[in-house]
């Protein structure tokens, strides 16, 4: 850990610990600890003032002048271009990577001596040598022209930017060295502010207030993108990028679509949708009317709207032209055709999220009108104040429901089209339903009766919080069953009557492996969107003799190199490469165990893979509406996969449950090696190219596991 | 001020070095700060002319870099019609105060001898000049002819 995390973590107990600790057993005592981190929204941070903010930057600069022996003014010029991080520093310090062309020969600027003095190369005056100062690049010059570099820089803003005066020297200028030059006061106090501004800036656990005039900052070891409020001035807004919260989209999505919205983009789609280029003249032209026949108001070339060829060759073919289909222009036609098709869908999502940002002003109306008819309503004796109270909660929760609403279309808009997105549009439409009911229910509300509405309330806020949660943890989806069931891994297709189960993220393990046998024992699966998971763990197996390795976890990382967005048979090539003896680590994220699953004894929870259903038969509900107890898929079937397996593992040197069940199958019904061959041929297994001797093997692999043996490769 | 002194020096310095491709450097009328000077381009297309250019010193000089415009209409991607240029070693961002105006005016010559297509002010010129050199040059040289000043004749 970096003596920067080190002292961190000392300041933080000391300003935030006990105050915090207090407020929580004496406010919030009936909030319990698994509500607060199970809250999607849920976001720890300090409210940081000017001074606070001076001794946290301070700790890491003393860490690291004492660590290189530097002053810390030239400490802080490498934390600030390094984003503060103590160790990363003090190797870019050590490896000169902070500075740029330093002590370059050619670009010494002459010093021409005049009489006992020197010219300066900037102001050209003669003046004594004990009064010129450089930098560590060597690079001198008169301290009057310094001080008046600084001051003309100070006054653009400029302050930690600051560099070396020489022709393309980019060395900057630390601290102390600018302010023992600098003797304007006011420049001096501005120069402080800017490079203070600098340096929050350049934090990334910290943020400024976003708030007109406010001046406090916020620190998060975790920065996110999470809903921030300012104390002081109740700004609402987004630790990571500053702007207005706005789950659950992300920054940089969010930033393209305001762009999007904001710029002409789409009015450039539009031109694309509803206009064509002259053929001649190539001027910009405007189909008005439902004739195909065009004229160019320009250059008055006739011609076809459709192919946009000569109209001549047309002739008497007035409304139709028989030269559409190959004409080459066709390419050109298709663009457009694209443009207006991307035109729809954009306003499709802006229309929602126009429609959802308006409603927002609309109920702040309300809530106005609320105010006056709760007034109403007291003044008639119909209840007191306090029995009407309800219903601004209900106001309050209303808007924050909608937003998180609005908030949902520009993500949806840019997820690309498959099962998650399908998902998504679905949670979203839960959502605005029950949003609209609140709404409802609220404007109509007359009476002090609340249980309807109460109810109301909490289905909406929990549709919210679900939604938030889901794609924000979402780990892997299940089709048709809620339990960690690596077989019915959600990949690309998805079924008219499929349900998906989503799994959520759960705690990330490290977990230290030795490899001590050839074999792991993990056979791993991924949902084709670049998440590799552990889909079976061979019994007895290294692997298996640790219990926080469990079927389902995700493989995040094997030591420091992140498996995200490996194929399973790459992550499985690199296990595999791992030289026996050695000792690596698995970093692995694993599912929330909720559900069903846990329901049984509490002591039998510990055990590993249990409990995510013991028995050896499946209730299904059949098409026609009776429910059938079935056999479990037979034994003999996992042998023969198993056996298949351990072949596939010496063959290409991986373990590959898909293909193994493809050869299984192929194998069905088949009576001797000829057509088990002529099967797999015959098949997309072909492009395996098996020698004769691996089907052979296979058939023997599929023999022995009829007969119910195991089968090791000979 | 400040910068008399040394722009009064550049002056100097540039008139004694007697350079081929800028000469005829005249400094407004009771205004240091304001110059003008003739390119002289050494390179085809431009070779077949010469291009009036201003040079304008700001108060601040040199902790502020000098502007230029060309007075002269030029075929060049990195020129505008309104004889803007973008020359980036006179950037506010890049600028350096021990920069001297010799410097500048190389930089100059070296991007109206070799256009840089890359970064281009206008970009219909940049464009013919990556695809169609033949005719970039072509246009660029009867520009030239028809609005560019003379050449001094040694």
């Amino acid at each position: 850990m970096s003596g920067e995390e080190d002292s961190g973590m000392y300041y933080s107990d000391d300003d935030c610990g006990y105050d915090a600790y207090y407020n929580y057993n004496m406010e919030d005592c009936d909030i319990d600890e698994h509500d607060v981190k199970d809250d999607p929204e849920y976001f720890s941070y300090d409210t940081l003032r000017v001074e606070e903010v001076e001794r946290l930057l301070n700790e890491s600069v003393e860490a690291l002048s004492n660590k290189l022996c530097i002053t810390p003014s030239l400490a802080k010029v490498v934390l600030h271009t390094h984003e503060w991080a103590v160790l990363p520093s003090a190797v870019a310090y050590k490896n000169n990577d902070w500075i740029q062309n330093l002590l370059n020969p050619n670009n010494q600027p002459k010093m021409e001596p005049i009489g006992q003095k020197l010219r300066c190369p900037v102001c050209f005056s003669p003046t004594i040598q004990e009064k010129f100062s450089c930098l560590a690049c060597s690079h001198k010059f008169c301290n009057e022209c310094w001080a008046t570099h600084f001051e003309v820089q100070i006054m653009q803003g400029v302050s930690t930017g600051i560099s070396c005066m020489a022709q393309e020297c980019g060395l900057l200028a630390p601290e102390d060295f600018v302010l023992s030059l600098l003797t304007k006061v006011p420049l001096r106090e501005k120069y402080q502010e800017f490079a203070f501004r600098d340096y929050v800036k350049s934090h990334p656990e910290l943020r400024f207030c976003p708030g007109p005039n406010c001046k406090l900052v916020f620190r998060s070891k975790e920065p996110k993108a999470k809903r921030t409020i300012c104390e002081q001035c109740k700004t609402t807004f987004c630790f990571k990028c500053g702007t207005e919260y706005h789950a659950p989209t992300d920054c940089p999505t969010i930033k393209k679509w305001l762009t999007k919205c904001a710029d002409d983009s789409e009015t450039a789609n539009y031109i694309s949708a509803h206009t064509k280029d002259c053929p001649r003249c190539h001027i910009c032209i405007e189909k008005n009317g439902g004739c195909n026949h065009m004229q160019c108001y320009n250059c008055k070339h006739d011609f076809c709207w459709m192919c946009l060829g000569d109209w001549k060759s047309h002739g008497s073919e007035y409304y139709e032209c028989s030269r559409y289909k190959e004409n080459p222009n066709i390419v050109n036609e298709s663009v457009h055709a694209q443009a207006r098709e991307a035109l729809k869908k954009y306003l499709h999502y802006y229309e929602r999220w126009e429609n959802h940002s308006k409603s927002l002003k609309l109920e702040a109306e309300t809530l106005e009108k609320i105010k006056s008819r709760i007034n109403a309503k007291v003044m008639n004796s119909s209840g007191t104040w306090i029995d009407w109270q309800y219903l601004v909660d209900a106001a309050s929760l209303l808007a924050k429901c909608r937003y998180t609403l609005q908030y949902t279309y520009p993500y949806a808009y840019y997820l690309e089209p498959g099962p998650r997105k399908e998902l998504f549009e679905y949670q979203q439409a839960q959502l605005e339903a029950e949003i609209e009911n609140l709404s409802w229910k609220i404007e109509r509300a007359e009476t002090t009766d609340r249980g309807d509405l109460e109810n109301q309330i909490d289905i909406a806020e929990k549709r919210r919080t679900t939604l938030l949660k889901d794609f924000l943890h979402i780990l892997f989806c299940t089709l048709n069953t809620h339990k960690v069931d690596m077989t019915k891994l959600l990949g690309g297709q998805i079924g008219l009557e499929d349900f998906i189960f989503a799994h959520r993220k759960g705690r990330p393990k490290e977990i230290e492996i030795t490899k001590t046998e050839d074999s792991l024992g993990l056979t791993i699966t991924d949902n084709g969107a670049g998440y590799a998971f552990i889909k079976r763990i061979k019994e007895g197996s290294i692997i298996d003799k640790i219990d926080y390795i469990q079927v389902g976890d995700h493989l995040e990382k094997i030591d420091n190199d992140s498996v995200i967005g490996r194929r399973h048979f790459e992550v499985a090539k690199m296990l595999k490469e791992i030289p026996l003896g050695s000792t690596f680590t698995l970093r692995l994220v694993e599912p929330i165990r909720a559900g069903f699953g846990n329901i049984e004894a509490r002591g039998s929870q510990k055990g590993k893979k249990k409990g995510y259903g013991s028995g050896k038969e499946t209730l299904r509900f059949k098409a026609n509406g009776q429910a059938q107890i079935i056999e479990e898929p037979d034994k003999e079937m996992d042998l023969g996969i198993e056996n298949i397996n351990r072949l596939l593992e010496n063959f290409m040197g991986i373990n590959d449950n898909e293909l193994a069940t493809q050869i299984w199958e192929a194998a069905e019904g088949k009576l001797n090696t000829m057509e088990f061959a002529e099967a797999v041929d015959s098949s997309d297994l072909a492009e395996f190219s098996f020698t004769d001797d691996m089907i052979i093997e296979l058939w023997g692999a599929v023999t022995d596991a009829r007969a119910g043996r195991t089968r090791h490769p000979s | 001020m400040a910068a008399s002194r040394r722009i009064q020096k550049e002056l100097n310095d540039i008139r004694t070095a007697g350079l081929k491709s800028f000469r005829d450097v005249n400094v407004g009328e009771n205004n240091i700060l304001y110059w003008t000077g003739l390119i002289v381009p050494e390179n085809p297309p431009f070779n077949k002319g010469a291009f009036r250019i201003e040079i304008t010193f700001p108060a601040e000089y040199p902790f502020k870099p000098p502007k230029i415009a060309f007075k002269t209409k030029i075929y060049h991607p990195n020129i505008d019609e309104k004889g803007q240029v973008c020359l980036p070693i006179i950037s506010a961002e890049n600028w350096k105060p021990a920069t001297k105006t010799d410097q500048v005016i190389q930089a100059l010559i070296q991007l109206v001898n070799d256009p840089e297509p890359d970064h281009p002010l206008r970009a219909d010129l940049a464009e013919e000049y990556t695809k169609d050199k033949k005719r970039f040059f072509k246009n660029a040289e009867d520009y030239t002819k028809k609005y560019g000043e003379k050449r001094p004749a040694d």
